[in-house]
Formats: C-alpha cells, structure tokens, sequence
C-alpha cells in the first residue's frame, strides 16, 4: 500500500537527517580566518619562544659578519654592524605584538570611557566632546600621528600615544551609540530612580553592555595598529634604533635595498604577515557576526 | 497541461538543521486557469512559487520531485535557458510593492527595459509602450508617471506598475504571491479585478498564492489547499468551498466570518503549526485535528479523489470517509 | 537640499577651525619652546631671542593664537629652517607631484577594484571570492615601504623593467608647466619623449600607493554589492527576466555604489598618509617627502605647514563626498 511505503520512507529520512555543526561550517565557508588565526599563531610562538629558537642576541655588535647574506648561519642575514636580523625579527615580534595590542586596548578602554560618559550625559559635554572628536578625524591618520609624534619627541611611547590618540574617535562614536540605546532601557532607568550615582551606573551598567562591539573593533584595529608605530619607526617618529623594532629596522635597512636586500625586506615580510593575521581573523569575526548569509 | 508540479519536495539547510519546507507537493495548473493557492504563513505556498522560477536561495535543495512547464521539466534545464523563461513565459508578482521596485530608477525606465527585454524593439520603443501599459493598468497620467521614481507612488500604485511589469512580455502564466495582502482593502478588490482582466485579455493563467479565502472565492477556478508544505485538498472552487472534506479546510472556511454558517460561532485551530524540521510520520495535521485517528498517528496518508463522482476534488486525509 | 549644502559647509567651517587650534596647540603650546622649535637645534641665541620677541611669546596665548591665524589665512606658515623658504612656496613647489601621484593612484585603484568587488560579490564563496578577500586584506595589511621596496626590487632590480627614483630621468626635459603635472603638461604640448618617460616613472609609485586603497575599494564594493542583491527590487528584476551585465550595472552597480564613494573619500587620508612613504622611497619630488626630510631636520614650520595643507584638502574632499552623495540619491534630493 502506497501508505506504508511513504512511512517507511519516512522513518529512514529521520534516521538520516543530520544536524550540522556550526562551527566548522562556518570555518568551512570561510578558509582565510583559519589562515589567519594560523599565522597569529607562529607568530606568537616564534615571539614567546624566541631565545630557545635563536642563539643570537638582538643587539650584539658584530662587525666581521656584517651584511652577510641570508645562510645556514644567519638565515635572513646580517645588517650593517653583524647582528642577525632573523633574532631581531623574533625580539621585534614581541614588540610590535605588545604594542599594537596595548596601543589599541588602551584607545578602547579611553574611548568607551569617553564615549559613555558623552553619551550618557549628552548636552553639553556631548556636544564639546563630539566635535572633539570630529576634529582629529578631520584630519588624515598617518599625517595627525607624525605631527603628534614629531612635536613630542622622537620615541617608542610617543608614538603609542600619537596613534592611541588617532584610534579614540571611534571608540567614543560606539561607545556613545551604545550608551544612547542603553540609556533608555529600563534597568538603567530603574538604577537611576534608587538614587544610584551616575558615576557608578556608567561603570556598572553602561559600560559592561556597551563592550560588544567595542571588542569587535579592537581585533580589526590591531593590524592597523602594528602598521602604523612601524611607519612611524620607518619615518624615524617611533622607536629609534637599536630598538629591534622592525619600522625602525627598516628605516636603516631600505637605503641597502639594492646591495644587500634581505636586511628591509624580512622585516617588512614579518610586519606584513603579522597585519594579515590579525586582519584575517578581524575579518572572519565580522563575517560570522552578519547575519546576510543566503541570497542566491 | 501547463504547470506541472509532480511530488516536489524542497529542504532548507542551515547552520543547526534541515528544514522540510515542501514535501511531495502536487499540483496543476491548465492554459487560461486561475487557480488559487491557499495556506497560513510556513504551509509552503511561497516556496513553491520561487521553485517554479528557480529564485529559491543558494542553501535549498530539491530533494525529490519535478517542475515540468509545457513538457520541459524545469529543474533539469541550464541556468540560461531558466533566465529566458523568466518575465518572458512565466511572470511573478511578489508580496510588498514598497520594496519590489528599483528605488534610484524611474518607474518608466524599470517598465521600457523589461519590455525592451521581451519584446524585440528598440528602448525608444519599448519607453512608449511602457506608458501604454501603465495606461493599461489603470494608472492615470501615465506620461508623468513615468519619470516619477517609486517613492513618490502609493502602494497601490506600485503593486500596478509591479503588475505591469511581470505582464510585459505577456507572459503565459503569472505567479502571484499574496500580490494584495500588503494594501488597502478598499484597493486590494481592484487590483484584483485589474489582474483577473488583463489575464483573460492575454490567455495568462495565474497561480493566485493567497491565506484569504475571499479572494479564492472571487477570482479563482480551482483552488489548492496547502498546510505545513503539504497539498491537503484541491479541487473546483465551488466544490472545495462549499463541500470542504479535509479538517483543515472546514477550520478555514469556519474562520470566516462570511463563509461560515450564520449563527455559528467562527471556529479557531487549536494548537501550533508543526515544527518543519522533525516533520511527523503520520499525518501533519494530526496534533489539530478535531476527527484525529490513531492511524493518522503512524501512516501519511496520500491525496485521493473524493468520491468516484468528483475525481478533481482531491483530498488527504484518512478521515475522507468518515461523512 | 541648499539647507543640508549649508549645513554641511557650518560644519566645514568648524571642522578647520579645530584643525588651526590643533596645529597651533601642537606647534606652539606643546613644545617647551616655540621659539626654539621656530629655529631649529642649531640656532645660536641671539637667533632664538630675536625669534621670540617676533613670534610675541610675551603676549598671552589666545593673542599668539590670532596672530598665527592671521598669518594662516595669508598663508604664512613661517619659514622652513631647512630650506630658509617660505613654507608655503616650498609646499607650492612640492605640490603638483604629489597630486599627480594621488591621483593616479586612486584612479588605479578604482579601475582595478571595482570589478574585483563585484566579481567577489557575484561569486560569493567561492574560489573567486575567496582570492579577491585575501587580495583585499592582503593590501590592507601590506605596509606601504615595504611594498614599495619589494616592488624596486622586482621591477628594477631583477627585471629592469622601471626605475627605481625620480620624477623623469634627467636627461630629459620636463614639460613647460600648464598644471604642474607632467602626464598632462606634456599631453598638452605634443612632448612625447616626457610623457613616456614621466608615465614610466609613475608607473611604480602609483601601483603601490594603489594597491592599498585597492583593499578598501574592493571590500566595500563587495559589502555593498552583496547588500544590494540581497534586496527585494533585485528579485522582481530576476523574476522579470534581467540578468547578466544588464542586472549587475544598471540595476545593483549604481546602487551599491553610493556607500562605496562615501567610503572610498574618506579612504582618501590614508592615501594622503600612504603618500608621504611611497614618495620617500622613490625619491618623488613631492610634499610627502618635503614633510619627511623636514622631520629629520625638526623643521616644525615645514611640518605644521604641512598637517595643516593635508587636513585641509582632505576635509574639502570629505565635503566633496558627502555632496556627491546626496545628489546620487534622489530619495534625499527631494
């Protein structure tokens, strides 16, 4: 009878039905996030681990092995006083790593601080404080960070300082859109009627809520981060040499391009790779969190 | 035999499961009909209608069945040849006029490059006939019309020029989904007269997709009676209307106020729509049913004739006899 | 419409004026001494005093303030110590060659990205798509110096193809200047031989400075692409029968691409930024390089005047985007 076929039919569909797991179908849909969370990865450990790795010090004079050419011994060469540029790619690795993260966590933690106490408040304080901020994003963010630098001092934590200053406004933009939903919800409302101080419902209530996409754009900015102190190095505005950072690394080695080329361009390579990283994974968390998927 | 939809069962996959959004659905549709295609939101109606036209999204997948249109089985032809059909032999009419046109284009521009598509004139061309079919579909001042963009058009309005549009080539059948669910009631009886016309002028038939009775009963030959992505009646409309045999169907026409029994009061269906993706093994609509039998419980069972006396009145239910 | 024109030009006006309080408070408030960061570490004393009392350091700030205002609005910008020029004729020297870079750069990249976004869009997924993202992040992450030397090195290293500094090579004559750009001028003129040799010493610089906005451009062009065909007009268009070009450029194309312009003007400051390092690796005579060799000199004159030029022109871009904007979209004309 044609009944019992179609339950037969439909029991072994049950059977078979399947529930896909999420997470590797999104890592499926999306290889380039895998890459990038891989390179994070070396780049982490070689960072970590770098005096096991190499036996050379980042600093050490050697001048009868200058300029040597990338070898068993020094396997991305030697710059112009000897050291070995390989272990001072894995010592810069923890620098740029370090820095990029602690340039744009402490432009995060500033600005959403920032950005809830503007949007909360709002009036005055909101007004003066956006127009603030819509001052430095007038202006382009390379060009603000070399004026910021140059007039402080040509150093490593003044150019943290000049790039945490041009990452804020965005920070206090999320903050503040966040605040102003938050603002009105009824938790808020009811904190605010027990007599509670603002001060402690910012940091209570605003601020714990308001971190989501906060925490969104700080993966995203790292990458920038990392390039921009480079640049800066590579101008000579950030960590001066025989700082193993690589911006500064270069800023000497690009002048030797064309005789002795590993000493600009592995560096650059590591800066570059390490930008990818965290651009990849920025990238691919962004993805996950959109919710147009579909559409033929 | 125009439209043949043969046993046609579709699932949706997504991240955590699959969902059985159309199962073993069949129906018909002849040169010159109207037929209506009634349901509650999820029975399926729209996702059959995106089938016919290959506009289903990228994670659909046609687990069983065909669609065959003038012999051609649809889901077996190239990309391209599909794309051909499109607008020119089969024509769609979507829900919300507010989103279905181009917003930074000119309504007489959208009209003359769909017409300039069909029919094989110069744009020139196809720019007045465009103003000759906004004429047609009642829209006054069409030359002014014309330049307007869709913004500056009331729903009605739109749902016109919308009409217009997939009327264009002409095309041979015309699939309208909820086309006035969107507007004014006072509107929503013209358009539907307007649509009724144009498609007797032409010989289009229509797949009328509709959750309102009221429309089937004005407009519609044959109707076809879906639930939870499965037919569960078809028939004349007279027929299924005023002799209705699935449980379903009685709970519909009893939910209106103007086709239920003076005196009666208007029924509802209890209980929840089932869940797609762990479809019952029996029959769908066992858990609401009010004559639910224990074989309903275990077996599915299939779409039969009626009677001997009425073979087009199909229905599917083990209860068919229980009258 | 004339009211948001309006508007926005208020807010232009406001914006530049904190852009004049933030390179003032950066040129004369910061620093210990503005007279000495006038002058340079090397002036002797008696420079420094004379300096001081020119500059009024005696007068009360909001005072010093109106006085390097007016000279901003003059156009004053001091000396460079440097070069013992104007600041401003030296950035007037400086400027076309800039310009000409920028400009071709962001050409490139709009020629070449554009289609990379829309096929990354209509492709999604798949093979495509994925090497047209990673070429997108790629040239995000990529940093401009290094990809400026890998670029010597290839082309003019190993291949020999382009050369490695300048402008045009010296042994030809550069064109009359008409705009200070030397494709143009020499277009102008019939100057064959320089328009050859400036294009094949563009070439290079541009390409790299491009490739960086080329990320952004691609992205948003995707984002936006895919935002667009996800869109109900676009199904009535496929259910219509349009497809192929004619559905991806007149129907989702000129839709997708107003955020896209939003976005890629704004992208503009970092090609401004990307500038000042291409310039400095090929020699280019521009400011970007003027600003460099200013920084080893700590020739605040030169550098300030150079921040406030920069910010300046990519605040009157930023206008010029969002004007464009709001006449793409006639829901906003109206």
């Amino acid at each position: 009878m044609s009944g019992t076929t179609l339950k037969t039919e439909t029991l072994a569909a049950a059977r078979s039905a399947k529930t896909v797991n999420p997470f590797w179908y999104k890592i499926r849909r999306n290889p380039l996030t895998l890459l990038g969370l891989f390179l994070l990865l070396l780049i982490l450990l070689l960072s970590i681990f770098a005096p096991l790795i190499s036996p050379y010090e980042p600093t050490k004079i050697n001048i009868p092995e200058r300029f040597a050419s990338p070898s068993a011994d020094h396997w991305f060469g030697t710059d112009e006083v000897g050291r070995d540029i390989f272990t001072r790619i894995l010592y810069g690795a923890r620098l740029s790593l370090g820095v990029g993260v602690a340039v744009v966590v402490g432009a995060g933690v500033v600005g959403t601080i920032i950005g809830a106490i503007s949007g909360y408040f709002g009036g005055r304080i909101d007004q003066l404080i956006m127009r603030l901020m819509d001052i430095i994003l007038a202006f382009p963010a390379l060009v603000l960070a070399m004026a910021i630098a140059a007039t402080l001092g040509p150093n490593l934590q003044n150019a943290m300082l000049a790039i945490a200053i041009i990452k804020i406004p965005v920070y206090v933009r999320l903050a503040r859109a966040e605040t102003l939903a938050l603002r009105e919800k009824l938790f808020v409302k009811a904190a605010v009627t027990f007599g509670i101080s603002p001060w402690r419902i910012i940091a209570r209530h605003i601020i714990p809520n308001a971190l989501s996409p906060v925490i969104i754009q700080v993966t995203l900015d790292i990458g920038d981060a990392i390039l921009l102190v480079a640049t800066l190095g590579f101008l000579g505005l950030g960590a001066q040499p025989p700082t193993p950072e690589w911006g500064a690394m270069i800023s000497i080695g690009w002048k030797y391009l064309l005789d002795y080329w590993w000493y600009p361009t592995f560096p650059g390579l590591a800066l570059f790779l390490a930008s990818c990283g965290f651009n990849l994974i920025g990238d691919g968390i962004r993805d996950i969190l959109d919710p147009k998927a579909n559409r033929s | 035999m125009l439209l043949e939809i043969h046993n046609l069962s579709v699932e949706f996959e997504s991240m955590q499961d699959r969902v059985k959004a159309l199962r073993h659905v069949s129906l018909s549709i002849d040169e010159g009909e109207i037929v209506g295609i009634v349901g509650e939101s999820g029975s399926g109606k729209s996702v059959t209608a995106l089938s016919i036209l290959g506009l289903l999204e990228k994670n659909a997948h046609i687990s069983t069945g065909s669609i065959s249109y003038k012999g051609k089985n649809l889901l077996s032809l190239p990309k391209k040849e599909w794309q051909s059909l499109r607008g020119k032999e089969i024509g769609m009419v979507f829900q919300e006029p507010m989103s279905a046109l181009h917003p930074t284009m000119r309504i007489g521009d959208q009209l003359a490059e769909v017409i300039h598509r069909h029919r094989s004139i110069s744009y020139k061309e196809a720019y007045r006939q465009a103003i000759a079919s906004l004429a047609e579909v009642q829209i006054n001042d069409p030359e002014l019309v014309a330049r307007k963009y869709p913004f500056e058009l009331s729903g009605g309005m739109r749902q016109r020029v919308v009409i217009a549009l997939a009327m264009s080539a002409p095309p041979d059948l015309l699939i309208a989904d909820e086309p006035t669910t969107a507007l004014d009631v006072t509107i929503q009886h013209e358009v539907l007269k307007l649509m009724q016309d144009l498609a007797q002028k032409r010989g289009t038939s229509i797949m009328l997709i509709t959750h309102d009775l009221g429309v089937v009963a004005q407009v519609c030959q044959r109707v076809v009676v879906m639930y939870a992505g499965e037919v569960v009646e078809t028939g004349l409309t007279q027929d299924v209307l005023q002799s209705p045999c699935h449980p379903y169907t009685k709970a519909l026409i009893g939910a209106l106020p103007d086709l239920a029994e003076q005196g009666q009061p208007l029924s509802a269906i209890p209980g929840e729509s089932p869940d797609l993706r762990n479809r019952p093994i029996g029959c769908v609509f066992a858990s609401r049913c009010p004559i639910s039998l224990p074989i309903c419980q275990e077996d599915h069972p299939v779409l039969e004739p009626v009677s001997a006396g009425s073979l087009t009145h199909q229905v599917s239910c083990w209860g068919r006899n229980q009258e | 419409m004339r009211q948001i024109i309006a508007k926005r030009l208020a807010m232009l006006v406001l914006v530049l004026f904190g852009v004049t309080l933030i390179t003032f408070f950066l040129s004369h408030v910061i620093p210990g001494d503005p007279a000495r960061m006038m002058v340079g570490q090397r002036a002797s004393e008696e420079t420094l005093q004379e300096v001081r009392r020119q500059l009024g350091l005696d007068q009360p700030v909001w005072v010093q303030y109106f006085t390097y205002m007016k000279g901003l609005l003059a156009g004053d910008f001091g000396d460079s110590i440097r070069t013992q020029q104007p600041v401003i004729n030296d950035l007037i020297t400086f400027f076309p060659a800039t310009i000409e870079l920028a400009l071709t750069a962001f050409v490139i990249a709009i020629v070449i990205g554009i289609p990379i976004g829309i096929l990354s869009a209509v492709k999604k997924d798949t093979g495509y798509d994925h090497a047209g993202r990673f070429f997108s992040i790629a040239g995000i992450s990529t940093p401009v110096f290094w990809s400026g030397l890998v670029g010597i090195l290839l082309f003019y290293k190993v291949f020999n193809l382009l050369p490695s500094s300048g402008r045009i090579d010296l042994m030809v004559t550069p064109p009359p200047t008409i705009t200070g750009l030397f494709l143009l001028d020499s277009l102008l003129t019939g100057n064959w031989a320089a328009f050859s040799n400036s294009l094949w010493h563009l070439i290079l610089p541009a390409c790299i400075l491009a490739f960086a906005q080329l990320a952004t451009v691609t992205r948003q062009v995707r984002a936006s692409m895919l935002e667009v065909l996800s869109q109900d007009y676009i199904r009535t268009a496929l259910a219509n029968g349009i497809h192929g070009p004619v559905l991806l450029f007149r129907y989702a194309l000129r839709n997708a691409l107003i955020p896209t312009i939003t976005v890629v003007g704004l992208s503009f400051g970092s090609l401004l930024g990307g500038a000042v390092v291409t310039e400095t690796i090929f020699g280019w005579p521009g400011m970007g390089k003027y600003v460099v060799e200013s920084i080893a000199f700590l020739d605040f004159p030169a550098i300030m005047g150079f921040t406030f030029v920069i910010s300046f022109g990519y605040v009157i871009i930023n206008l010029l985007v969002d004007l464009t904007y709001y006449a793409l979209d006639p829901q906003i004309k109206e």
